[in-house]
C-alpha cells in the first residue's frame, strides 16, 4: 500500500482505494478488522484525520461496517461487490481511453479486436498453463 | 465544539504605515497540524510572533487558550513557538539550551529531546554557533516538538535541512502527533512536501486571511479546463476564474467547486477537466497575474 504524494488524487481517495484493493486481492477478509487509523497514518506517513476519512468513505459506501464497541471490519459480500464494481467502472475506463487512443492514431477497430483476441489467447494459454502446473 | 486554542477578530499589526497583519479573524480548535502557508513577507511570522506574545499587537483581539498572551505566563507556558534564528546565546552547548529548556517548560520532555538529538546526528556537546543552517533548523524543530504544550508553532522548521532530513523530520512530527496528540502549527513554503502531514491549511496573503481550511476540502474547491481558447472563454464567463493561460491550448483555473452541471458544459465544449494540487490552487490565490511580465524582462528600452 503506497500513497503518491504527487497525484492529483486527494490521498483520502487513495487511502480507500487501497483498502479496497487490499480487500479485492483478499489480504483483509471479509467480517476481519480493516487497518485501523493510526495504523495507516503511521504506515502511509499521512495524517490521522485523512486516514479517518480514507476509513470513512468506505464506511458510507457499505464497504466496511462499524460493530459496536469494536473495530471497523469488512463487511460481508464487500469482496464481490468490489471486484463487480472494478470489473465496470475500471474495464469501462480502460475501454474507453483505448479507444480513444485508436481514434487519435488512426488504428481501425478490426486492428484492435485482432489486437486483443490475440492478447486474450495469449493470457488464456498462460492461465491454463498455470494451471496444469498446480 | 472543543475549546478554542487561538482566537483573533480583526487582529492587525502595523509597522509603520504598512499592515503586517490586517484585519485577521480565525479560531482554531482541537489537535491537528495546521499548516500556515504565505508568501514571503505574506505576515506568517508576525503573526506567530503575536500568538507566541513575543509581539504587540496593534489592533483587534487575539485570545490564546482564553488569555491574551503578551507577558502572560499561564498561557506562555502552554506554548512553544520556534523559528530559524532563535537567539540562544550562540556559546551554548545544546545539551546546555535543552536544559534550560526543560527548566522554562514544565512540558518539555528533555529524554525525548536528547534522544532526538541522537536520532537526527547532532552531537549535544556541540556549540549553537556551531552549527550549519540545516543542522540549526534540526536542533529548533527538536526543541519545538519536544515540548508537549498545547500549541507548538514551528515556524519554517525545514529551512535548510536537505531532502532526506526533511522526510525524517516530517515523520517524526507526525509520529510524534500521533502519540501526543495536540495543536501544532507548521508554517512554511513547501506545501506540496507537507500537505501529506497536514489535516488543515491557513493561507495568508499580504497580511489577511486568504482561507483557513481542511486540505482535502481545499483540493476539491478547484478545478482546471483546458481546450481551445474560445471554448475556454465562452466557458469562464460570469466563474471565479483564478488563473489564465493561452499557449498551444487554452486553459483556466476555476476556483468554485466541479459540479455535474459544470461538467457537462465542459464536455459540451470539449474542455477536459482536470483538478488542481492544493499548493497550486494557494498559489493562484496569492498571486496577481503576471502573465506577460516575464518577457518585460528581456526588452530592452530605447
Amino acid at each position: 500500500m503506497r500513497i503518491n504524494f504527487d497525484s492529483i488524487k486527494p490521498i483520502y481517495i487513495q487511502v480507500a482505494e487501497a483498502i479496497e484493493d487490499d480487500i479485492v486481492t483478499g489480504k483483509l477478509k471479509e467480517g476481519e478488522p480493516v487497518y485501523s487509523q493510526l495504523i495507516l497514518s503511521r504506515e502511509l506517513k499521512i495524517n490521522p484525520a485523512t486516514a479517518a476519512k480514507g476509513i470513512n468513505q468506505l464506511v458510507s459506501k457499505g464497504v466496511l461496517e462499524k460493530q459496536r464497541g469494536l473495530s471497523m471490519t469488512v463487511k460481508i459480500g464487500a469482496a464481490d461487490r468490489l471486484r463487480h464494481e472494478q470489473r465496470d467502472t475500471g474495464f469501462r475506463k480502460i475501454a474507453e481511453s483505448l479507444v480513444d487512443t485508436a481514434i487519435k492514431t488512426g488504428i481501425t477497430k478490426e486492428t484492435v479486436i485482432t489486437e486483443i483476441s490475440q492478447l486474450f489467447e495469449s493470457g488464456a494459454e498462460k492461465a491454463e498453463g498455470g494451471e496444469t502446473y498446480e | 465544539m472543543s475549546e478554542s486554542i487561538i482566537k483573533t477578530k480583526g487582529l492587525t499589526k502595523t509597522y509603520g504605515k504598512n499592515d503586517a497583519v490586517n484585519d485577521f479573524t480565525i479560531d482554531i480548535s482541537g489537535e491537528r497540524i495546521i499548516g500556515l502557508i504565505g508568501r514571503n513577507g505574506a505576515g506568517k511570522t508576525t503573526l506567530m510572533k503575536m500568538i507566541a506574545g513575543q509581539l504587540d499587537i496593534s489592533g483587534g483581539e487575539l485570545e490564546v487558550l482564553g488569555e491574551a498572551p503578551m507577558d502572560n505566563l499561564n498561557v506562555l507556558n502552554n506554548l512553544v513557538y520556534t523559528y530559524h534564528n532563535m537567539d540562544y546565546e550562540k556559546a551554548r552547548k545544546l545539551r546546555v539550551i535543552l536544559e534550560s529548556y526543560a527548566i522554562m517548560f514544565d512540558d518539555f520532555d528533555l529524554e525525548f529531546a536528547t534522544k532526538l538529538l541522537e536520532y537526527f546526528g547532532l552531537n549535544p556537546k556541540l556549540k549553537y554557533k556551531q552549527l550549519s543552517q540545516g543542522m540549526a533548523s534540526i536542533f529548533n524543530f527538536i526543541c519545538g516538538i519536544s515540548c508537549r504544550t498545547r500549541l507548538v508553532m514551528l515556524d519554517e522548521p525545514v529551512l535548510g535541512m536537505d531532502v532526506t532530513v526533511r522526510r525524517a523530520a516530517y515523520e517524526v512530527l507526525l509520529r510524534e502527533f500521533s502519540e501526543n496528540p495536540r495543536l501544532f502549527i507548521v508554517s512554511s513554503h513547501l506545501l506540496s512536501e507537507i500537505e501529506g502531514i497536514l489535516s488543515d491549511i491557513i493561507l495568508i496573503d499580504n497580511g489577511r486571511l486568504v482561507l483557513f481550511d481542511n486540505i482535502d476540502e481545499l483540493r476539491e474547491s478547484a478545478y482546471r479546463v483546458e481546450g481551445e481558447k474560445d471554448a475556454v472563454e465562452k466557458f469562464t464567463a460570469g466563474k471565479n476564474v483564478v488563473y489564465t493561460k493561452s499557449g498551444f491550448s487554452a486553459e483556466a483555473v476555476i476556483y468554485e467547486p466541479l459540479t455535474e452541471t459544470v461538467t457537462s458544459e465542459a464536455k459540451e465544449l470539449e474542455l477536459t477537466i482536470s483538478t488542481v494540487r492544493a499548493e497550486d490552487i494557494c498559489i493562484y490565490l496569492t498571486k496577481e497575474n503576471k502573465e506577460g511580465e516575464l518577457e518585460c524582462l528581456w526588452q530592452k528600452a530605447n
